[in-house]
């Protein structure tokens, strides 16, 4: 029956809808799992407090589980589910600029939000520097155009790319995260939390 | 505390053992039968001769023709720009590389209707977002721009200024090279497109 929306079972224009229904949820979670703070997440970085990973894992191999499953009942078509497609020197130059704006500004851009919402004066100019940043993205397309769109692997998946079954990659996703999780206490303990 | 954790570790374990085991379903990117029938139900798929007409004078890049009738007819009579696929060729790897590109719209046309439908109908099969097919065929195409019939005279004056563009347009594909319509107008109306399909990206 799924995915509801590229099935036409809920309509396009409910989009932005439903997208504001799960954004106010999503931005409720961050807030209330303390995403809102910065400390808490450049923590990651630190060494001090990895409660982004342990957060970002349990949500991937979550939601890969209810996927998997959701499959095997029929409920949704893997194949009708848009992946994202992969470019790889786009993805790489991406990542280490959000990596710097994240270790630098203490927060990624939904989390910014987040806190913003609660009157951070750091994360509103954080969401500032986002939209400036969005800016010049803009302005420089048509220098980086070329460069932006090179690579383009389409939808690859990981599992794929290694060769393996989906159900075993989620297997090794799981034993990755719960290895983590007895794993990084072990580093949390040896780095002390910096006082403020 | 430590129970739980223990507790929680083995249920983790256990569903990733489950789901290792789940025999697993083929992904297909086929369309599924019942919005193929409603994709063929709606008249978004085609673009009228018109339009066509307007999109080749203006030399519009999106505009990719494919005429889908065989090699002997093509060399005979094609309109310009198009591109010649036989309806059995269809499915070849270089041409679906051809009709899979998102940057152009690709229109299929034959004589009529019919093999131009049949090309929609095997690209929609197989996932192809960008294809079309020109309504009527060449068939309309010689009734409407080449030899457009005159609008009656209680005719709206839209019909007139469509009939003015028709015979500029014409003359256009004979190679006339002196337009005999002295207003030059664009009447044509835009066909609306199909959106893209926005899908909303994640990220944190």
């Amino acid at each position: 029956m799924g995915p509801l929306v590229p099935q036409g079972i809920i309509s396009p224009e409910w989009d932005f809808i439903i997208a504001l229904v799960i954004g106010i949820g999503f931005g409720f979670v961050l807030e209330g799992a303390g995403f809102s703070s910065s400390r808490n997440l450049v923590g990651l970085f630190y060494g001090y407090d990895f409660v982004v990973l342990r957060v970002f894992l349990t949500g991937g191999a979550t939601a890969a589980v209810g996927i998997l499953l959701m499959d095997y009942f029929g409920w949704i078509d893997i194949g009708q589910l848009y992946v994202q497609p992969t470019y790889w020197g786009a993805a790489i130059v991406g990542g280490l600029i959000m990596g710097l704006g994240f270790v630098t500004g203490g927060f990624c851009p939904g989390t910014s939000f987040a806190a913003a919402s609660i009157g951070k004066m750091d994360a509103l100019m954080f969401v500032v520097g986002t939209f400036l940043g969005a800016f010049l993205f803009g302005e420089t397309y048509p220098l980086i155009q070329n460069f932006v769109n090179s690579g383009n692997e389409g939808g690859i998946k990981i599992y794929d790319s290694l060769g393996m079954s989906r159900g075993s990659f989620t297997f090794l996703l799981i034993i990755v995260s719960v290895g983590l999780f007895y794993f990084v206490p072990v580093i949390e303990k040896k780095v002390r939390k910096p006082e403020y | 505390m430590q129970k739980g954790i223990i507790f929680l570790t083995v249920v983790a374990l256990g569903i990733g053992v489950l789901v290792w085991l789940l025999p697993e379903r083929p992904e297909s990117n086929d369309i599924p039968p019942h919005i193929l029938l409603h994709d063929i139900g709606s008249e978004t798929r085609f673009f009228s001769t018109d339009h066509i007409a307007s999109m080749l004078i203006g030399r519009d890049p999106s505009l990719q023709l494919i005429d889908v009738r065989d090699q002997e007819t093509y060399n005979k009579f094609h309109l310009p720009g198009a591109v010649n696929i036989p309806l059995k060729d269809i499915l070849q790897e270089d041409n679906i590389d051809i009709l899979s590109g998102e940057e152009q719209q690709h229109v299929f046309y034959s004589n009529g209707t019919i093999r131009a439908n049949q090309a929609w109908v095997l690209t929609k099969r197989i996932g192809m977002k960008n294809t079309f097919v020109m309504q009527g065929g060449l068939n309309h195409w010689i009734e409407t721009i080449m030899n457009p019939p005159y609008p009656p005279s209680s005719a709206p004056s839209q019909a007139f200024e469509l009939y003015d563009f028709r015979v500029a347009a014409g003359s256009y594909f004979r190679g006339e090279t002196a337009a005999p319509v002295k207003k030059q107008q664009t009447p044509v109306k835009v066909v609306p497109r199909r959106k893209k399909k926005v899908t909303a990206s994640g990220g944190c």
